[in-house]
């Protein structure tokens, strides 16, 4: 089975989004995401034109979200939109995610995570939480990019693909 | 707002705005899923046409929150796109959130993995 970590890259107002997910060898796949709800953003911020201002000075409660059908939708239709990284690895994910009951509000998410990370009140968003969950799984798996950058992250996941002649999607 | 011509498919109900993004609805829950954004079908989410002057404007209304996604090319298609999926939502609008659960105020480590 393979580890994967799959970026979908921002356009114009959607932000992109980075899960991370586990391949076995029979074809069945399962992904994962850290995420958070616009209707928690203050009134005056719910516009999706104001959701980076306020998520980059401040934070808001995220959950994590089973991704799985949104990945077999987005592999079927746009492969080539999505940028991965996939190794071999002799360990379940499963294990590293917590239990369904436990996803909402599980920790903060905020644009710029590292500002407000702390070990009593973690805090992410989907870069951070997937490279923090693929790194459990294999040590090194993925470098913890700088306030989980998606840009950063995709730049690493191509030079990786390059290095190994591994195609993008 | 850019012109993004929205594309829109079924099994699961998933919309490809182009430079827009995708919007792609869990077919279990029902919540939309938009880049990192998850907006949940249990606080109410509607997709709607608006007439315009270049054609039927496809938006999406979740909670207070009005997102124009683009526009439709085909507005019979389109008209029963939306009437399907707004079908969808209304019997997920009601259910109890698939992982609901009192928030904490301060989250601890023990709970993300």
């Amino acid at each position: 089975m393979e580890l994967v970590a799959l970026v979908e890259p921002s356009k114009g107002l959607d932000l992109g989004h980075m899960v991370i997910g586990q391949e076995l060898d029979d074809g069945a796949s399962s992904y994962f995401g850290f995420r958070f709800d616009p209707a928690d953003l203050p009134e005056e911020y719910r516009d999706p034109k104001r959701w980076q201002e306020y998520l980059y000075s401040n934070r808001i409660l995220g959950s994590i979200d089973d991704d799985t059908h949104l990945v077999e939708k987005m592999r079927r239709e746009k492969p080539d939109d999505l940028v991965e990284k996939r190794l071999g690895c002799d360990l379940p994910l499963a294990p590293y995610i917590p239990a369904p009951e436990l996803w909402k509000h599980c920790a903060f998410y905020s644009f710029r995570p590292d500002d407000f990370h702390s070990d009593e009140e973690p805090c992410y968003n989907c870069v951070t939480w997937a490279t923090m969950i693929g790194n459990k799984v294999v040590p090194g798996f993925l470098a913890p990019v700088r306030q989980g950058q998606i840009k950063l992250m995709l730049r690493q996941l191509a030079a990786a693909n390059s290095n190994t002649g591994e195609t993008d999607g | 707002m850019v012109r993004n011509i929205a594309k829109l498919s079924r099994d699961p109900f998933f919309v490809d705005a182009g430079e827009g993004g995708w919007y792609f609805i869990e077919p279990r829950s029902g919540d939309l899923k938009w880049g990192s954004a998850l907006m949940r079908a249990s606080k109410g989410l509607a997709f709607s046409l608006t007439p315009e002057p270049g054609g039927q404007l496809l938006r999406l209304q979740y909670a207070d929150i009005v997102i124009d996604i683009g526009w439709t090319e085909n507005a019979v298609d389109a008209a029963n796109w939306v009437a399907a999926v707004n079908g969808f939502l209304v019997t997920k609008r009601d259910a109890a959130p698939p992982n609901g659960r009192i928030a904490p105020q301060a989250p601890t480590e023990s709970a993300i993995g």
